[in-house]
């Protein structure tokens, strides 16, 4: 780690594309054909209506990744590494967008005109942009390490989320498949570990030092895309229903994975 | 780091007493007096999830302990509930870091 406390050039999050190469080819391994997703059928009677809610706000949450990108990119800037990320990353969310669109269909609950119409004409940017800056902890604060912070704990919140429905389903093939998007979302939990804590390496101890503060921050007032779509909160598809099946034993999974990692950084030399 | 959460040969007293000192230093209250072990974390300490995020970090630096992922937060109420967690060593056995 560089001690130096003073202005530095811009370091890349990664030397080389190494771990782009690394998770771009496990993501292909998840679902390798999407061969499971012909001919789905289940049936709706076994499915309660509070999960088929979730499938339909989950969906058309993932399809909003082409929302959420415009954020993570602008965090990203000239970080070429990090917005190859969020391509790849980007793509894999409309993986599960398509997985669950499929098993909508297959429940005979198909999503609508209405439905894309409303989310992809819904404002986001302007107020995902001010709700970001309400966190920074400081002008100065590398918005990388924030928008990173961010995606460990979003893409965390999403490992709870399929798997807390997973093991609300009672159709063994419906939360197999749940499941294989909740492994799935914890490769982009890892992969944002392990970009923050690549950053880490050419922070200087006052940049490493913002890491803890700005963790707290967000999770002190943790607001998930879809809280910044007006068509979420008009069909009650906010945040409420994404948390709604988590149980005690998973929030506090939540809490704690969270507070466990990150609370290394306040001693940078023991991260790196 | 300890895989036990608290060694065997400190009493539930003297957890008291230091967890007590910890919610002090955390809270920024005046004394640990208001503190028994029916103090409750939400409604009469007002910890609220960020709360928790401090207070298990400042639990888990001051035993120099990793509370299991699987540690149900939810059922802890009463600063009571948090001394029978670092009381019984047989059940905080680090964890596998499993989702």
């Amino acid at each position: 780690m560089n001690g130096s406390t003073e202005t530095k050039c811009f370091s890349p999050s990664f030397p080389s594309p190494d771990t782009l190469d690394k998770f771009y080819i496990s993501g292909r391994k998840m679902w390798p054909d999407l061969a499971e997703l012909k001919n789905l059928k289940f049936d709706r009677s076994q499915v309660d209506d509070e999960v088929v809610q979730f499938m339909r706000s989950t969906a058309l949450n993932e399809y909003g990744v082409a929302h959420y990108i415009g954020s993570y990119l602008n965090s990203y800037k000239d970080d070429f590494k990090l917005r190859m990320w969020s391509a790849i990353w980007a793509a894999e969310e409309y993986v599960h967008y398509l997985v669950l669109r499929r098993m909508l269909e297959g429940l005979g609950e198909s999503l609508t005109d209405e439905d894309f119409t409303g989310l992809e004409k819904g404002e986001f940017v302007n107020s995902y942009a001010d709700y970001f800056e309400s966190i920074l902890i400081s002008p100065d604060v590398d918005r990388r390490m924030v928008q990173l912070i961010f995606g460990v704990i979003q893409e965390f919140a999403a490992v709870i989320a399929y798997t807390a429905v997973s093991e609300k389903c009672k159709i063994p093939e419906m939360g197999a498949l749940f499941k294989r998007i909740a492994r799935d979302e914890t490769r982009h939990f890892r992969f944002n570990q392990l970009a923050l804590e690549s950053l880490c390496k050419n922070y200087s101890e006052r940049e490493c030092a913002m890491i803890w503060p700005q963790f707290r921050a967000i999770w002190g007032n943790l607001q998930m895309p879809q809280e910044h779509i007006e068509y979420f909160a008009e069909l009650d598809m906010g945040t409420k229903l994404y948390t709604g099946f988590w149980s005690g034993e998973l929030k506090s999974r939540m809490i704690l994975r969270m507070t466990q990692y990150f609370k290394k950084f306040r001693q940078p030399v023991a991260v790196v | 780091m300890n895989d036990l959460v608290v060694a065997p040969s400190i009493s539930r007293e003297e957890i008291f007493v230091t967890l007590k000192l910890e919610l002090v230093e955390l809270l920024c209250l005046e004394s640990s007096d208001a503190i028994s072990e029916d103090t409750r974390l939400v409604e009469d300490l007002e910890i609220d999830s960020l709360g928790m995020v401090d207070l298990v970090m400042q639990v888990e630096d001051c035993f120099d302990i990793v509370l299991p992922t699987n540690t149900d937060l939810s059922k802890i109420k009463r600063v009571g509930d948090v001394l029978d967690l670092l009381d019984k060593p047989q059940s905080t056995k680090l964890s596998a870091t499993t989702i």
